[in-house]
């Protein structure tokens, strides 16, 4: 597996070939010079994304870190698929993002990625099982069966006893856990997370971030994180600093493979890929 | 997305939003409602006319009058014989028309006298108020109108006890009355608010005024698919024919138009609903602009969101139609229980002022189906076409 934790970036001056090539089978995630412009008004264009290059490898847990504005949420969102840069190469695991139809894009936020948002964005008028089960009802999955693995997922999140009420009936923390389960329902390798703490107090904010490195230490997700938040920075296997559209910095806290000491013992240790 | 996943989502409407689903549906129904109301009224009263008019013995009959204008030509009995060697001819009658005076004892009253057989009534398609035709073989026994009775104050709901003498000319119009010997007992009362006719059997007529021309013939064919044939065989004789089918299609002629003006009154109800329907369905996107987007996020394609957006225009369209039948079918038997209470109470006849044929049930809820897919269509491409991202921004 290889690991770029040497390159210490200047501007935008990412050599692709330096990635690209030898990245192997263990890239996921891959970001080759893309730009991202806006149209403002009709002669304003604004450009978030300054050529930003990066790759992410299977099993690894990356955050971006940089203050609001910085462009890592537009970031997050081009990999996730629901915008296109507007020029530039992103691909997962080889598959050029750009390139695909729409209903292919859906297949692709449907089984490859799992996103959690800083507002949770559960459905408030469906029950918590049926925020769970909705991704899998896009994919087709009969009702029993999604049931069966919607309310597998909670009782993981030690949410089973709230399966059926309605989210606005839940604390943040709660909340927050749910969207993790329900980024989960279709088994997706890859979990990109949106500040996922934005909204909580500190402590339902340390348990999120807890369950996020048992998914990636324990259950072996690829973790993508977007967050202006030091105090999480020592989760990652790498933090990308981002200013004004580009990574300037990318810190190795410690190689692929290698977790944190689990803080707190209560986390279920159980596989979350056994089901 | 399996459909049955579409149609689940899709039913949170019931769940969410309960006041204004109902309020749309409400709308649609009331369109429907009044379009069913309308038309169905439209096919009752052609069908409550048309079977006023002609019995089934009278679709199969034909009549023939004597030629008027350039070559005039008489009605003879040499005709009815041949009309009667006539292949698929059952009966030839003929119908002798004359002016006459009558009495039921008190002063006396001019009347038309029609001297007919017996088959006369079903060929000619008269109902009776009261009573029956005359008997094949009775010579004392007559028919006569409602309107005659009124002409001599006798109660129209009952057979007047006193019997009729009767005079009338010998032929055609002169005014030069014989008396008929025989005094006549009323049977039959047959409907008819306008003219003040007396029906007497034909051979008692005949023998007292053999001179009178043959007012009319009436043929009765064995099916209804040879009148056209027997009509043109007629024709060519140079008679003028005339069948109740000609009064029939040109009656439904004139019901088609009623039933266009009816339905589009009704048309007019269910463009207002769906006006109403679409901007619920507008609304009901805004606000949901951003579950739109959450489920985008979550891998839902934008054929996945146009189906739960267009299903739910669907339900409330089928649910219109649902209701407005309902609705138009109490409130047409509403109606028609009130036309029938007064109508007893004026000693008139009950009827079914509406009509409801099975296939205009079935194109209703199709129709309203129709309206919904429409109505919903914009909306749902509208929602399928989000972009997510900015969706989900969407407060």
């Amino acid at each position: 597996m290889k690991v770029v934790n040497k390159k210490i970036v200047k501007k935008s001056v990412v050599k692709k070939q330096g990635i690209s090539h030898k990245a192997g089978h263990g890239v996921v995630i891959e970001c080759v010079d893309v730009i991202k412009k806006y149209q403002l008004a009709k002669d304003k264009v604004i450009e978030i994304l300054h050529g930003v290059n990066f790759e992410i490898y299977a099993t690894e847990y990356v955050i971006i870190y940089g203050p609001s504005g910085c462009g890592k949420s537009t970031l997050l969102n081009l990999v996730a698929g629901l915008e296109k840069p507007s020029s530039g190469s992103l691909k997962i695991r080889g598959e050029e993002l750009s390139k695909l139809s729409s209903t292919q894009l859906a297949r692709h936020h449907r089984t490859k990625i799992g996103m959690v948002f800083q507002q949770f964005n559960l459905i408030n008028n469906l029950s918590v099982l049926e925020n769970v089960a909705l991704p899998n009802i896009f994919s087709g999955t009969k009702f029993s069966t999604r049931s069966k693995r919607a309310k597998h997922l909670l009782d993981h999140f030690r949410l089973g006893e709230l399966a059926d009420k309605i989210p606005t009936e839940l604390s943040g923390g709660e909340q927050q856990r749910v969207a993790l389960a329900r980024a989960l329902a279709n088994n997706p390798w890859i979990l990109l997370v949106d500040e996922p703490t934005g909204n909580l107090d500190s402590k339902s904010a340390e348990e999120v971030m807890e369950w996020l490195e048992h998914l990636n230490s324990k259950s072996r997700r690829t973790i993508l994180l977007v967050t202006h938040n030091p105090d999480y920075l020592h989760y990652a296997h790498r933090v990308m600093y981002m200013k004004d559209g580009q990574i300037v910095n990318i810190k190795k806290n410690r190689p692929i493979g290698r977790h944190m000491a689990p803080q707190s013992d209560e986390l279920s240790t159980e596989k979350l890929d056994s089901f | 997305m399996r459909f049955i996943d579409v149609i689940r989502i899709a039913t949170r409407i019931f769940k969410n939003n309960r006041l204004r689903t109902f309020l749309t549906i409400l709308g649609v129904s009331v369109g429907i409602g009044t379009i069913v109301f309308l038309i169905a009224l439209g096919y009752g009263l052609q069908k409550l006319t048309i079977e006023q008019i002609t019995g089934t013995d009278a679709l199969t009959a034909l009549e023939v009058t004597p030629s008027v204008g350039d070559r005039p030509r008489q009605l003879t009995d040499d005709m009815i014989k041949k009309i009667g060697a006539f292949d698929n001819v059952q009966t030839v009658e003929a119908v002798l028309a004359l002016s006459g005076q009558m009495s039921f004892g008190g002063p006396p009253g001019d009347v038309s006298v029609y001297a007919v057989s017996d088959d006369y009534f079903s060929l000619e398609g008269l109902s009776f108020a009261i009573g029956e035709k005359m008997g094949a073989s009775v010579a004392n026994e007559a028919v006569v109108t409602s309107a005659l009775l009124d002409q001599f104050s006798k109660d129209t709901n009952r057979l007047p006890d006193e019997k009729i003498s009767i005079g009338y000319s010998k032929a055609g119009a002169t005014n030069q009355f014989v008396s008929d010997s025989v005094e006549y007992k009323v049977v039959g009362i047959v409907i008819d608010e306008f003219e003040p006719n007396i029906y007497l059997p034909y051979d008692n007529v005949r023998k007292l005024s053999p001179e009178s021309s043959i007012h009319s013939l009436k043929i009765k064919v064995n099916s209804q698919e040879n009148i056209g044939a027997i009509k043109g065989q007629i024709s060519a004789m140079g008679y003028p024919v005339t069948t109740v089918i000609d009064t029939v299609d040109q009656l439904e002629r004139g019901f088609s138009v009623v039933r266009f003006a009816l339905g589009l009154l009704g048309v007019i109800a269910l463009l207002v609903a769906s006006i109403g329907m679409f901007n619920t369905l507008t609304i009901s996107l805004l606000e949901r602009i951003k579950e739109v987007g959450i489920m985008k996020a979550l891998g839902a394609a934008d054929k996945d969101i146009w189906k739960i957006f267009l299903a739910e225009a669907m339900l409330i369209g089928f649910c219109g139609g649902l209701v407005g039948l309902a609705m138009g079918f109490i409130g047409s038997s509403f109606i028609n229980y009130i036309y029938n209470y007064l109508a007893t109470s004026y000693q008139a006849q009950e009827v079914s002022l509406f009509y409801y044929p099975l296939w205009f049930v079935l194109m209703i809820l199709a129709f309203a189906c129709l309206v919904a897919l429409v109505t919903g269509f914009y909306p749902a491409r509208r929602a399928a076409k989000l972009n997510p991202l900015q969706a989900l921004r969407y407060e």
